[in-house]
């Protein structure tokens, strides 16, 4: 079962680690291992993590279309 | 006029075609470096001509210093250039029979050494875009080659360095040597061979040992493009890969950048497509994430309140049997209480009376037996009373008011009250009984 997380607030960096925790979460929600006490606080930070891991799909999808767009041109040129 | 012909197998040591037409030759024959027999030669001019249209462009390495030949020969005598072999004509099949066989020698040698393969392990580079052409100066084979590589439709830049050689006779084999050495001091990515057409005599240099050799051990890939279909030279053996003609080792050249341009092509389309599913991928587990948290902890709540709340029924429900089973309990006390309490006042209530009745009953027998008591005494009294007694003739003596009990009592002399039934006598004692009563002190 995961310790409870201090801070709801701890910093994000990195995708990984954010949707590993939130696996997590969602672990111990399927297997009912979440004490009512930690239950609001648990979905709390899930919630958190769920709105940066999806900020950060949004902005390296941008980014990689960008990318793409950028040479695309230069592919394309030659057929 | 003419003696037989025979055939004579020579090497030609000096072949030269002057003006005439005629051609002389110096014929040799060598066993191991040493020369054994040695002996003029000539082909008229008419034999030449059409020897050389027999040969067509072998007839140069036919006649090459060093060429090994058959040759249909006379033995004639000359008057003034004495024993010479005058040469009919050549015989081509015993000659490739010969360059064949020394072919298969050749091959079968290297085979032995193990080096057939040595230049095929060599990782040919992804792209060819630099090579080393090594060709004849002059020959169609060479534009070809070119042609193919810088006309081609895509763009593509190719550098070709040319190293020429000649590609038959007898100077081939060092020139060729030189060139691949040459070729493989360059920043190449492989060494190609290329020469046109030709009858295998032509192509016999390219058997040869020493070369092969070399280019089995070259340390860069060897590509060959040596004649035409048919044409299989150990060169093209030995060599990393081998090509039907020179035209076909450009076409490959020029596949390798194509193929590696359209590789790119995919390899982006790949990389696009995994990314984006990789993005999808993400996002579908996010959404995943995401139902589970809305749904799970709502589940969850409302099992455990439906838990507590089964376990609050439950409970109630034992209170109540608690209860119930209590007041039960207790409603047959009551009810127990009430008729037993019923009973017991009723039981004592019949005591009371009875105790009633008996104290009644005793009372009044207690009375009575106090009454008789009394009256039993009261007659006792009635019986001592003073005035019965003194009825009964009995007398009270007082002295001093006092009662006298004892005739000691009395002296003589002394005042005294006799009490009678009906009065009080007084008298003086003249004297008792009992005379020996002592006076009093």
């Amino acid at each position: 079962m995961n310790a409870p997380n201090p801070e709801s607030k701890a910093i994000l960096t990195s995708y990984d680690a954010a949707f590993s925790e939130l696996q997590g979460i969602v672990q111990d929600l399927d297997s009912e291992q979440i004490s009512i006490d930690a239950l609001a606080s648990k979905v709390e930070r899930a919630s958190t993590l769920i709105v940066f891991c999806r900020e950060k799909l949004r902005s390296t999808e941008s980014e990689v279309t960008k990318i793409i767009e950028q040479i695309k041109p230069k592919i394309e040129n030659n057929d | 006029m003419f003696g037989p012909l025979f055939l004579v197998q020579a090497e030609i040591a000096n072949a030269s075609f002057p003006r005439s037409g005629h051609c002389y030759v110096d014929l040799v024959e060598e066993i191991k470096g040493k020369q054994i027999a040695l002996m003029k030669g000539v082909m008229w001019q008419d034999k030449v001509v059409a020897v050389r249209k027999e040969l067509g462009t072998a007839f140069e390495a036919c006649f090459a210093k060093g060429a090994v030949v058959v040759f249909r020969a006379r033995v004639s005598f000359h008057d003034i250039y004495g024993l010479q072999l005058e040469l009919v004509d050549v015989d081509l099949t015993a000659m490739l029979g010969d360059v064949e066989r020394r072919r298969q020698e050749t091959l079968d040698k290297l085979s032995e050494m193990g080096v057939l393969e040595l230049n095929a392990q060599i990782p040919l580079p992804r792209v060819l875009q630099h090579v080393a052409l090594i060709c004849s100066a002059t020959s169609d084979a060479r534009f070809d080659f070119r042609n193919q590589l810088t006309a081609n439709d895509f763009g593509y830049q190719f550098s070709v360095h040319e190293i020429h050689s000649s590609v038959q006779g007898a100077q081939a084999r060092s020139e060729l040597l030189a060139a691949l050495e040459r070729a493989e001091k360059l920043p190449c990515d492989a060494i190609v061979f290329i020469r046109g057409g030709g009858s295998p005599i032509d192509l016999d240099c390219f058997n040869d040992f020493d070369l092969c050799l070399r280019i089995a051990k070259c340390k860069l890939p060897v590509l060959t493009g040596i004649g035409h279909e048919r044409d299989v030279t150990i060169a093209d053996h030995v060599a990393h890969s081998n090509f039907k003609t020179p035209t076909a080792v450009a076409e490959f050249t020029l596949a390798t950048a194509i193929a590696f341009e359209s590789s790119m092509g995919e390899l982006y389309t790949h990389v696009v497509s995994q990314t984006r599913r990789h993005i999808q991928r993400c996002q579908s587990q996010l959404i995943l994430c995401f139902q589970t948290l809305k749904q799970r902890p709502v589940q969850w709540c409302q099992l455990r309140r439906g838990s507590l709340s089964q376990i609050s029924s439950l409970f109630a429900r034992r209170v109540h049997q608690d209860i119930g089973g209590h007041l039960a309990r207790l409603g047959i006390s009551h009810s127990t209480l009430l008729s037993s309490s019923a009973r017991i006042a009723a039981g004592a209530q019949v005591q009371l009376v009875e105790t009633l009745q008996n104290l009644a009953t005793a009372a009044v027998r207690s009375v009575q037996r106090a009454e008789e008591r009394l009256k039993a005494i009261g007659q006792t009294l009635d019986l001592v009373s003073p005035e019965k007694t003194l009825s009964r003739g009995f007398t009270i003596t007082r002295k001093d008011s006092k009662a006298i009990l004892s005739v000691r009592d009395v002296e003589k002399g002394d005042s005294l009250e006799t009490t009678f039934a009906d009065g009080t006598v007084f008298s003086t004692a003249n004297g008792n009984s009992d005379e020996r009563s002592e006076p009093r002190e």
